[in-house]
């Protein structure tokens, strides 16, 4: 699996979002790194799985949410680093699906 | 796969139908939108004189049973089946004067039926709490004989977004990434499309289809609330003190939610028929 960059990965989940936001076809507000996706209304809990699944298959990698903040969790340059601090780690992606 | 375990929660809706029973026939819930939407799929159920065994997964405390088997022939055997314990008690004892209603523990991915024992099978808003939607399709296909016939009823991808939109922060807040992600994978929540596939890959694509619906109900706060115990298995984590300080905070947000005709709550339910051509 090759290493994805954070903006590399930031891109394709904003990508992701505009196809894929649970906002009734319209995302009213410009999403950015800074976009808090559950105040903002984005996504809901169901929204943020689907994110994560698309986020591990791009990177390869599992995301822990283990002691992870609710801050670091909703907003996407956050949830992009998070995804990426196991990249080289022990957390390598194994799919046993 | 995301590396939450599911160990965290060890089957909490079970656990919650179970210890709640005695108030899932509150006159709140059955007056709620999710007792009208119930009611509504049970009305459209239509029993034919041909079937000899009718099986309702996911019965709960036997209203859809009772109501069936008071309508048609004794010939015809009714059999409930629901996982929660308390459920069946209830059910049994409500249907007790009916010597063609046996209720059994059991659920979607595990029956305790022989195969093709079934000639009509239906789930009025259940089918969503599965574990494992491909072994519940299965073991569907399973009991179903070679002409049996079948209604699912149970909620879509889009179920209540208006409501979990404006609640989704609080239980973030209360519950955290981990515990929030876990209680929203306790259900299944399918897109139509997704839906037919699944269950394609166990029928004729011929003989099933689904339907899909949108329906807006609106009603007070207190009228909400009448429906939560069938989602407080979602909270069983969270300790009595949170669990308070959470709920308050969602009645708050709900009541944000309030127009002239009430706080709106969209279902989004999904209808997947079975027909045989006969």
């Amino acid at each position: 699996m090759s290493h994805v960059s954070e903006i590399a990965l930031v891109e394709a989940v904003i990508r992701w979002l505009y196809e894929n936001a649970e906002t009734n076809g319209s995302v009213k507000a410009e999403i950015t790194p800074d976009t808090d996706l559950i105040a903002t209304g984005v996504l809901t809990s169901r929204g943020i799985i689907e994110l994560l699944l698309f986020i591990e298959n791009r990177t390869g990698c599992r995301i822990d949410l283990t002691d992870v903040e609710p801050s670091e969790f909703s907003v996407v340059g956050s949830l992009c680093r998070l995804a990426l601090r196991d990249q080289d780690g022990v957390y390598q992606y194994v799919d046993n699906r | 796969m995301v590396s939450i375990s599911m160990s965290i929660i060890a089957n909490p809706i079970v656990e919650t139908y179970s210890r709640l029973a005695n108030r899932y026939d509150d006159e709140a819930n059955l007056r709620s939108c999710w007792g009208r939407a119930s009611e509504k799929a049970l009305a459209s159920l239509q029993i034919r004189e041909s079937y000899r065994t009718v099986l309702d997964v996911g019965c709960g405390t036997g209203r859809a049973l009772l109501h069936l088997a008071s309508r048609n022939v004794p010939e015809i055997q009714f059999i409930g089946v629901d996982p929660a314990t308390n459920m069946c008690k209830r059910a049994a004892c409500r249907t007790s004067d009916y010597a063609n209603i046996k209720i059994l523990t059991g659920c979607f991915e595990q029956m305790p039926l022989e195969s093709a024992a079934v000639d009509y099978l239906y789930s009025i808003f259940a089918f969503h709490w599965v574990s494992h939607v491909d072994e519940s399709i299965k073991e569907v296909s399973r009991v179903l004989n070679r002409v049996g016939e079948m209604d699912l009823f149970f909620i879509g991808r889009d179920n209540g977004l208006e409501v979990i939109h404006k609640t989704t922060p609080i239980f973030l807040k209360y519950m955290g990434p981990a515990l929030l992600l876990a209680s929203a994978r306790m259900r299944k929540q399918l897109r139509k499309d997704e839906a037919f596939g699944l269950f394609a890959r166990s029928f004729p694509r011929s003989q099933l289809s689904v339907e899909e619906s949108y329906d807006t109900y609106y009603d007070t706060l207190e009228g909400h609330w009448g429906w939560w115990v069938r989602i407080e298995g979602h909270f069983m984590q969270l300790p009595p003190g949170k669990k308070r300080q959470c709920y308050q905070e969602v009645r708050g947000a709900l009541l944000t939610l309030a127009e002239d005709r009430g706080i709106p709550y969209t279902i989004h339910q999904l209808h997947v028929r079975l027909r045989r051509c006969h």
